[in-house]
């Protein structure tokens, strides 16, 4: 497949060659310093206790969708991929 | 929009890194369901744009940076799938006029769920901009930024956008609860499917 290359901060709806992945602005997966991650944890279970409707909602849309089953398309997906890097380190 | 065979195995993937993009697919997969649902609103065909997605995304790794997110990636080629394809078949077919409204029937509820399926049915009125939005922060946890670099606009915008969505979302639900009533900005009224079983 040809590689049509674009600038990172383009998001042209036109393209079909999928773009690169953007760096995040902060590192929101960092581990926190302990005291701040605490108060942190205490905000958001303050917060659930508050969760608007639309919010709640929105969740147990997704986690309606979180546990359903794959489909068996996407397990032969994963599956490829495993065969794929199999063969790589086999090399 | 039905997706291409399954085949990864002609483009091997380099060994370092597979077991992490696999993981992020992993974890990825309900969060791409559940985009493709908010916008295709329909079952089958949000899979396949799951499956397509994937494939395109394992053909193009290469242009994931390692140290990035791949979710909000996954997004982005998902969101530039769907509306290349939604182009393409507005080319080839065109909608019989008044197909959609007429299925539009409402679905039937369960007493235990009334709340969240009169969310569900006013969620599928909304427009594609609110569907897409709501969906990337309020569902999938996507910061504004993220959601912005997917959708392809500023910041502020998704922040009027999410601000938009949620008022007539609560003005659908508050006003017409339960009901079919369009919303004036939709595209296209929702199916049958959209109503029952697009989230």
């Amino acid at each position: 497949m040809g590689m049509i290359k674009s600038s990172a901060g383009s998001h042209n709806m036109e393209r079909d060659t999928p773009p690169r992945s953007q760096p995040p602005k902060s590192a929101p997966d960092a581990p926190a310093p302990p005291k701040r991650a605490r108060l942190r944890q205490d905000f958001a279970s303050q917060k659930d206790l508050h969760v608007d409707p639309i919010t709640r909602n929105l969740r147990k849309a997704f986690d309606e969708v979180a546990a359903e089953p794959l489909p068996e398309e996407f397990l032969d997906l994963l599956r490829q991929i495993d065969e794929s890097a199999g063969g790589e380190n086999e090399r | 929009m039905s997706a291409e065979p399954v085949s990864v195995a002609a483009r091997p993937m380099p060994a370092q890194g597979v077991a992490d993009v696999r993981a992020g697919f992993v974890e990825a997969v309900p969060h791409l369901r559940l985009f493709a649902r908010s916008l295709t609103r329909n079952f089958v065909e949000a899979d396949d744009l799951v499956q397509e997605t994937m494939l395109k995304a394992l053909a193009n790794i290469d242009r994931f940076e390692p140290g990035t997110r791949l979710r909000p990636w996954l997004f982005t080629i998902m969101r530039n799938t769907f509306y290349s394809d939604l182009r393409k078949r507005r080319r080839e077919v065109q909608d019989v006029d008044g197909e959609h409204a007429a299925r539009l029937v409402q679905a039937p509820r369960q007493d235990s769920s009334v709340d969240f399926e009169d969310f569900k049915q006013a969620f599928a009125q909304l427009h594609s901009d609110h569907r897409e939005v709501l969906t990337l922060i309020g569902a999938s946890g996507c910061s504004y930024e993220e959601a912005a670099n997917i959708c392809g606009c500023a910041v502020g915008t998704i922040k009027s956008r999410v601000n938009r969505a949620r008022r007539r979302l609560e003005e659908i639900m508050n006003g017409a609860a339960g009901g079919a009533g369009a919303d004036a900005d939709q595209e296209t009224p929702p199916s049958q499917d959209a109503i029952a079983g697009a989230w």
